[in-house]
């Protein structure tokens, strides 16, 4: 079937009229003295025909009932509110791990802002919990001083032992 | 104004007119199921591809433009579809060989390719010759059958077949030609002696 004929490869178009009149006429001039080409040319168009004679089959009864169906709920579908349109939608599902990965971000920033939000009164969250417990810090020179104080109990402990 | 009845018709269904598409979708759905076939050789396969061929021309009704002719904007929905769905069963599905089972017009058929000249005269009956063609047709690559369907069944030119399949006519000249000496080495066998 192949032939390194040049005029191998306007023997398709040539059985499609699809070549010049300039090039047809070439061709059928080549074709005279070429056995390979003649060759290939009866070939093709054998095969041609017996592609053309291929029966065409008819539809099947149900398809165009299944085929109305689905025009029957795609109106049902575009009859439904724009917003339902899109949550039942492809779009939805393509749209899918963007959002989700939009939403990780919402909750991420909307976490780090309410941690760092100053309170109203313009302190600190350390400095509410001390004035929620300024009893304790009333005692805090004490406590600050918690080892002299034990080193002076112990002092008043030997003291009282030696006595 | 387009004088070509189909584009008025597709018009039509894009101001929301069901009657002139249940026209179009009468005139072409024996049509586009064929091509539809041919491309995939599964009865089953081929009529929801055409379906989906005929729900996306519906969908797409209210956007139409008749840039070309109707009949090669439908076509071209219908080799999307058939590439679309060769490209995503790729892998899935082992391809037709011309001595496997295969699906006719008539039927599930098995080819007798053993031996062609068992008949008289080499000639094959009808059923055989369909399956064997079919079979031949499904050994070719996407782009080279669809080509070749569209020339010979539909009867496109170069230039629609071309814009159907988003390349240059040069290059559907290439596809044409090489699918038909692939047909013709796979067939030469059945064509010598009485066809």
């Amino acid at each position: 079937m192949k032939t390194d004929c040049i005029f191998s490869a306007s023997i398709s178009p040539y059985i499609d009229d699809e070549l010049s009149a300039e090039d047809t006429e070439r061709l059928r001039l080549h074709l005279k003295t070429c056995s390979a080409c003649r060759n290939q040319l009866r070939v093709l168009s054998a095969m041609e025909v017996q592609l053309a004679a291929m029966p065409p089959i008819t539809p099947s009864p149900d398809f165009d009932r299944t085929f109305w169906q689905k025009i029957d709920a795609l109106e049902e579908k575009r009859r439904q509110p724009a917003w339902k349109q899109w949550l039942n939608g492809d779009r939805l599902r393509e749209w899918r791990p963007a959002l989700a990965a939009a939403a990780g971000v919402l909750i991420l920033c909307g976490t780090f802002l309410f941690t760092q939000r100053p309170s109203e009164t313009g302190f600190s969250a350390d400095e509410i919990v001390m004035s929620q417990n300024l009893e304790l810090l009333t005692d805090y020179e004490i406590v600050r001083h918690l080892d002299f104080l034990e080193q002076w109990m112990d002092f008043s402990e030997n003291d009282a032992t030696d006595a | 104004m387009h004088t070509d009845p189909d584009i008025q018709l597709m018009l039509r269904c894009g101001e929301g007119d069901n009657e002139a598409f249940r026209k179009l979708f009468v005139r072409y759905r024996t049509k586009i199921i064929n091509y539809c076939f041919r491309f995939c050789a599964d009865r089953s396969i081929a009529e929801d591809l055409g379906q989906e061929v005929f729900l996306r021309m519906y969908r797409a009704a209210p956007k139409y433009r008749p840039d070309a002719g109707f009949r090669t904007w439908l076509f071209t929905i219908a080799t999307n579809v058939c590439l679309n769905d060769a490209r995503r069963k790729r892998g899935q599905a082992g391809t037709l060989s011309i001595d496997a089972p295969i699906f006719t017009a008539e039927g599930t058929a098995m080819p007798e390719i053993d031996d062609p000249t068992g008949h008289p005269a080499g000639r094959l009956l009808d059923h055989e010759q369909e399956t064997i063609v079919q079979a031949a047709l499904t050994k070719l690559p996407d782009k080279q059958r669809a080509a070749l369907l569209l020339r010979i069944h539909h009867e496109f030119s170069y230039s629609e077949i071309a814009a159907q399949l988003h390349c240059s006519e040069g290059a559907v000249k290439t596809l044409i030609h090489r699918g038909r000496r692939v047909l013709a080495e796979i067939l030469t066998p059945y064509f010598k002696e009485g066809t």
